[in-house]
């Protein structure tokens, strides 16, 4: 029982942290019908921030960690994405494509190929108890921010002036700027909130893996993308769905695939949700309403 | 209050408008009409900053245009109403109506809605379960919230029921009352030439014609080539 | 240039010689070379039949799969395991099944059979990931690279696992490989100028369009994916074959990304893109490695140790084509299709008198004997809001019928379930008197029912005539067949001196003939026409009324008319019915539809009564 109970603790953990990846990719194909191949790298990057910066203060290294992330998510934008706004879906996926093998290999070339360690602080890698289960902090903390991220997100959305601009210019750019809407800005503003979604994303990833490595984004961006698919295109809340099953899948199977199987998870929790898009094509809870690209 | 001097518009290395010289006073409703492929929808972009000119000036109020933004055009005091509505299917009416509010819309709203009370009964559905008709009113309704010192209008009647024309019309008639100033881009000649003051003929990228209906009407190179039986 | 063929025959030959000889000059610079030179050249070669494969499933339908790489990896394990020596084999793949394990097949036999086992995967892959969304097949073919290579990369007994396969015969010289590159470029532009191709290209460019004229997306799709997965497997075999060494990270992501780029760069719509492409970025690609590692020059496949400048390079190539240059080195064109060259074509071909042909092509109209289109009590709702209320409507065979009422009375809606684009809640639909309820887009334009739609929706990348005669495609009507009716058409609409341009640079008024052309191709017995005379002016309609009433007339095709333009509802309709909220209000002659008060207070409103019109 208890293991159980723990097994699907570590489950959800893992489902939230996917959960977060998701949203980072879908918050930039709604306001910009484009699937990023370049968040894994908008991961990396921070998590890069951390490890060279691990003398400092762990907070100030965090800090600087999303502060490369909101960058990194910013300048990508203004230099790559902006001139194929509005180029077709594939265009938009392969320049993205070619953003992440830059900066992956940019890495590569100044920092090192190969994977680096880094020191995880003792407050994160520890355990709390609760009752009878003993909980890592660091799924505490992943739960938590995925709760506040979607709320956050939720709230900037719908209740704010530039959540308003943000899904009018999602819709119909030209239109948006035409009612006097600084639409470059609002989609800036989107980048920039999932660049800083990725760094803590890149933050959480490391002191879990205790590790970076320039591929380290390649798993995560793949683990978002399908989480967004199963979803469905375009709702931040699918998002949410996709990830936390493709994070429990993977989790569970972990824990309870026969040893032989044990090299083949990978395989089987990315063949399930094809799977899945063969009997709902349009995702879980179905594409957003009408075309797919909307919140 | 807005002037075009020989603006020349190309795609791609094709020139589709050719110089075009127009001005519009103050207060006036003018009227453009002209075939399938004259250019018109290129003029449009072109003045709200959509397209960049390739030669010729776009002034407002005495202002140059050049190198603007689109947003920051319609900031100065021009709204669009453009052809097939373009209204944000996936927010609300009332979120269509405070995106363009820009800030308060307070008094400004309440009088659009008054004139349009269609959009209060709607305010809080999907904006693309409104009918055509109803769509095109929250079309205009989203420009005349910018508080615009000139109106262009692109087709407004462009696929709409007769009976919803009317509707539509019925609604610039009362603007035309106002004072406001109108730019009215149609298809439908005849009803275009009708209710504006004056019009113009764009056709292969210039301007051919210009004048009233009855200056219009005897230009028989206008009725023959451009117009066909319309006027 | 005005023809009745797809393109001239100076044309095709252009577009068909070039890339060849692309491929031979680097086929003999490299034969020609140091051995080190041979081997990149080899490498390289190989490289451009993966190219090829990708350009096969991608250029045509316009989707992208990053998933072609792992078919590569299954040729170049077929090809290497069918011919490593036999206790070799064993020595390295230990539950290998004997029948395999002891197969020592020649060069071409282990080639074809890898060709033929990555076709199959490809085909049994493609099956369910060809019925997933465009939007989702990326990102499902991505989520097939990583399931290969993580089986690839595990199966030691197998495959070998993440040690590899060593000691494969080195039997694949420079020659070889530009044979098979050259097989490569005919069997893609052989495709892509096939019926299947055409078909596929359609819905690239438009999918509603493509299933409105007959057009299985699916099947489409999955004949492309299966031929480019058999390319992608030659090459891989030929590739390992080179080498004499395989491992599973051999076809993974950085594989993909290059062999992409290469697509990307050339202009992925082209067979000479793919080969330009790939001649270009392997080019640039090798320069970069001489700088980053000194003398040494290694093939494309083999990730270096320290990937660096080479794949930064590769990225900045990639970034500034999309940017700057969105269709490629091409454009996208084939050889017979870049300008400098059409206009060389031009100027050099004599007037030619149009081909004759002996079937003097009627289009296959008018097939069944008299019938009719039938909608029975059709309902339906979307989340809530009931758009149908029970209609009924009657088209018969020759007939045209106006079907008028106030915007959002559910015209357009009624359409779509007429042609198969929405399933009715309730009630039925025949065709000349078979229930075809729920049937498909597809096989409703194949029964004989062709529509078009408010939208243009043109196959933008097409010339006009290609747009035209993939909608005889579309319902199955062979190539040459497809062309002449789509001549005879265009000639019928007053389109005939546009049939070589592209479809896409037509005037919006041309673009609404267009798609009512690609329905007429179709040969429809039935042809639903939603608002044809949006945007035109009066001129305009009255040319469209009189070519429409040629439709009738010709080929005893009946019309289903949405449409505003009350003259051109008169001038045309011999039936009127009128639609408000869902329901019939009114179906008469137009004399009497004008006249009913119903019509006028819901429709036409008050100032039509007061003579508004003409």
């Amino acid at each position: 029982m208890t293991n159980l109970a723990q097994s699907l603790i570590d489950a959800l953990a893992l489902g939230g942290l996917y959960a977060l990846i998701a949203i980072g990719v879908t918050l930039i194909y709604t306001v910009m019908g484009m699937m990023n191949f370049a968040q894994g790298e908008f991961i990396m990057l921070p998590a890069y921030a951390l490890y060279l910066l691990a003398g400092l203060p762990f907070a100030v290294a965090v800090g600087a960690a999303l502060a490369t992330g909101i960058g990194i998510a910013v300048l990508a934008e203004r230099v790559a994405f902006r001139p194929v706004r509005n180029a077709d879906l594939s265009a938009q996926l392969v320049t993205s494509l070619a953003v992440a093998t830059i900066l992956q290999n940019v890495v590569s070339a100044t920092v090192n190929a190969r994977a680096q360690s880094v020191a995880t602080p003792e407050l994160l890698s520890e355990s709390s108890q609760v009752g009878s289960l003993s909980i890592p902090n660091l799924e505490i903390l992943t739960l938590a921010l995925t709760v506040v991220v979607l709320g956050g997100l939720g709230w900037l959305l719908y209740r704010t002036r530039i959540g308003l601009e943000m899904r009018a210019a999602a819709e119909n750019f030209e239109m948006a700027r035409l009612l006097g809407v600084r639409a470059n800005r609002v989609i800036a503003i989107a980048f920039a909130i999932s660049g800083a979604l990725a760094g803590a994303v890149g933050v959480l990833i490391v002191m879990q893996t205790g590790q970076v490595s320039p591929t380290m984004g390649l798993t995560p961006v793949l683990v978002g993308f399908i989480a967004v698919v199963i979803g469905g295109f375009g709702r931040i809340f699918g998002a949410v769905v996709g990830g936390l099953v493709l994070g429990a899948l993977s989790s569970l199977l972990g824990t309870y695939l026969p040893d032989g199987l044990v090299p083949f998870r990978d395989a089987i929790v990315f063949s399930l949700p094809v799977a899945i898009l063969i009997v709902r094509p349009q995702g879980l809870l179905g594409a957003a309403a009408g075309e797919a690209r909307r919140i | 209050m807005l002037e075009l001097r020989g603006l020349k518009v190309a795609y791609g290395g094709v020139e589709v408008l050719h110089g075009v010289e127009m001005s519009l006073g103050e207060g006036e409703v003018v009227g453009m009409v002209g075939p399938n492929g004259a250019g018109k929808t290129s003029l449009l972009r072109a003045i709200c900053g959509l397209t960049p000119s390739s030669d010729g000036e776009v002034s407002f109020e005495d202002r140059s245009l050049r190198g603007l933004a689109p947003e920051e055009i319609a900031r100065l005091g021009i709204a669009l109403v453009p052809e097939g509505r373009q209204i944000f299917g996936t927010l609300t009416v009332a979120e269509n109506l405070r995106l363009s509010a820009n800030g308060d819309g307070g008094e400004a709203m309440e009088q659009v809605l008054e004139r349009l009370p269609i959009l209060r009964q709607r305010a809080g559905q999907r904006a693309d379960r409104l009918s055509g008709g109803e769509q095109q009113q929250l079309a205009v309704a989203r420009a005349l919230l910018r508080k615009p010192r000139l109106l262009i209008l692109d087709e407004p009647s462009l696929g709409l029921a007769p009976k919803t024309i009317d509707v539509v019309y019925g609604l610039l008639e009362e603007l035309r009352a106002e004072g406001a100033t109108m730019l009215l881009i149609e298809q439908n000649a005849a009803r275009t030439i009708d209710f504006c003051q004056r019009s113009l003929v764009l056709a292969g990228g210039k301007v051919r014609a210009s004048g009233r209906r009855d200056e219009l009407q005897r230009d028989p190179e206008v009725l023959r080539a451009y117009m066909g039986r319309q006027l | 240039m005005k023809g009745r063929g797809l393109r001239s025959p100076a044309s095709a030959a252009t577009s068909l010689v070039v890339p060849l000889v692309l491929v031979g000059l680097a086929t003999v610079a490299g034969a020609s070379g140091t051995p080190a030179f041979e081997d990149t050249v080899t490498l390289i070669l190989c490289n451009l039949i993966v190219v090829l494969g990708l350009q096969v499933f991608i250029g045509n339908s316009g989707v992208y799969s990053f998933g072609q790489l792992g078919f590569a990896a299954s040729g170049a394990y077929a090809a290497a395991l069918l011919t490593i020596p036999a206790t070799f084999t064993l020595l390295q793949t230990p539950e290998l099944p004997k029948l395999v394990a002891d197969a020592q097949l020649g060069p071409l036999t282990s080639t074809l059979i890898a060709a033929a086992v990555s076709g199959l995967l490809a085909a049994v892959v493609g099956w369910p990931l060809m019925r997933t969304s465009t939007l989702a097949i990326p990102i499902s073919t991505f989520a097939f690279l990583i399931v290969a290579y993580n089986v690839l990369a595990n199966w030691d007994a197998v495959t070998g696992g993440s040690s590899g396969l060593v000691g494969i015969p080195t039997t694949t010289d420079v020659e070889t490989a530009g044979l098979w590159a050259a097989v490569a470029v005919v069997v893609a532009l052989a495709f892509k100028w096939s019926g299947s191709g055409y078909r596929l290209q359609a819905t690239r460019e438009d999918e509603v369009a493509a299933r409105s004229i007959g057009i299985g997306l699916m099947r489409e799709r999955l004949i492309a994916f299966t031929i480019s997965g058999m390319l992608c497997g030659i090459g891989g075999a030929l590739a390992v074959h080179q080498s004499g060494a395989l491992s599973s990270s051999t076809f993974y992501f950085a594989a993909s990304v290059t062999t992409i780029t290469m697509l990307v760069v050339g202009g992925a719509r082209s067979v000479l893109g793919a080969v330009v492409g790939t001649l270009a970025v392997a080019t640039v690609n090798e320069l970069l490695r001489n700088l980053e590692e000194g003398a040494h020059v290694f093939g494309l496949f083999s990730i270096g140790e320290a990937p660096g400048l080479a794949a930064i390079g590769l990225g900045l190539i990639l970034l500034v084509t999309m940017v700057a240059l969105p269709g490629g080195l091409t454009g996208g064109r084939e050889a017979g299709e870049l300008e400098p060259v059409r206009r060389r074509l031009r100027s050099l071909s004599l007037p030619t008198s149009p081909a004759t042909t002996t079937d003097q092509a009627k289009p296959r109209f008018a097939r069944g004997a008299a019938g009719s289109l039938r909608a029975e009590g059709i309902s339906l709702a979307f989340s809530g809001l009931q758009v149908l209320r029970g209609v009924e409507l009657a088209l018969p065979h020759g007939e045209a019928l106006g079907l008028i009422g106030p915007n959002g009375a559910g015209k357009t809606t009624l359409v779509n379930v007429l042609s198969g684009f929405q399933a009715p809640d309730s009630g039925s639909v025949f065709l000349d008197g078979a229930d075809v309820t729920g049937s498909s887009p597809a096989r409703l334009a194949r029964a004989g029912l062709g529509r078009t739609f408010q939208a243009a929706l043109p196959f933008a990348g097409l010339t006009v005539i290609e747009s035209v005669a993939v909608g005889a495609m579309g319902v199955g009507v062979g190539r040459r067949r497809a062309v002449e009716t789509a001549a005879d058409v265009l000639e019928r609409l007053g389109l005939g001196e546009q049939a070589q341009s592209p479809a896409g640079l037509q005037p919006p008024g041309n673009q609404r003939l267009l798609g009512i052309a690609r329905a007429l191709a179709t040969g429809p017995r039935y042809l639903l026409l939603d608002e044809p005379a949006a945007g035109l002016n009066d001129e305009e309609c009255r040319d469209l009324v009189a070519i429409l009433h040629g439709v009738i007339r010709d080929f005893g095709c009946a019309i289903l008319l949405i449409e505003h333009d009350m003259n051109v509802v008169m001038d045309l309709c011999s039936q009127v019915q009128v639609l408000d909220d869902g329901e019939t209000v009114v179906v008469g002659s137009p004399e009497e539809v004008q006249a009913d008060p119903a019509v006028v207070e819901a429709y036409l409103g008050t100032s039509y009564l007061a003579g508004a019109h003409a």
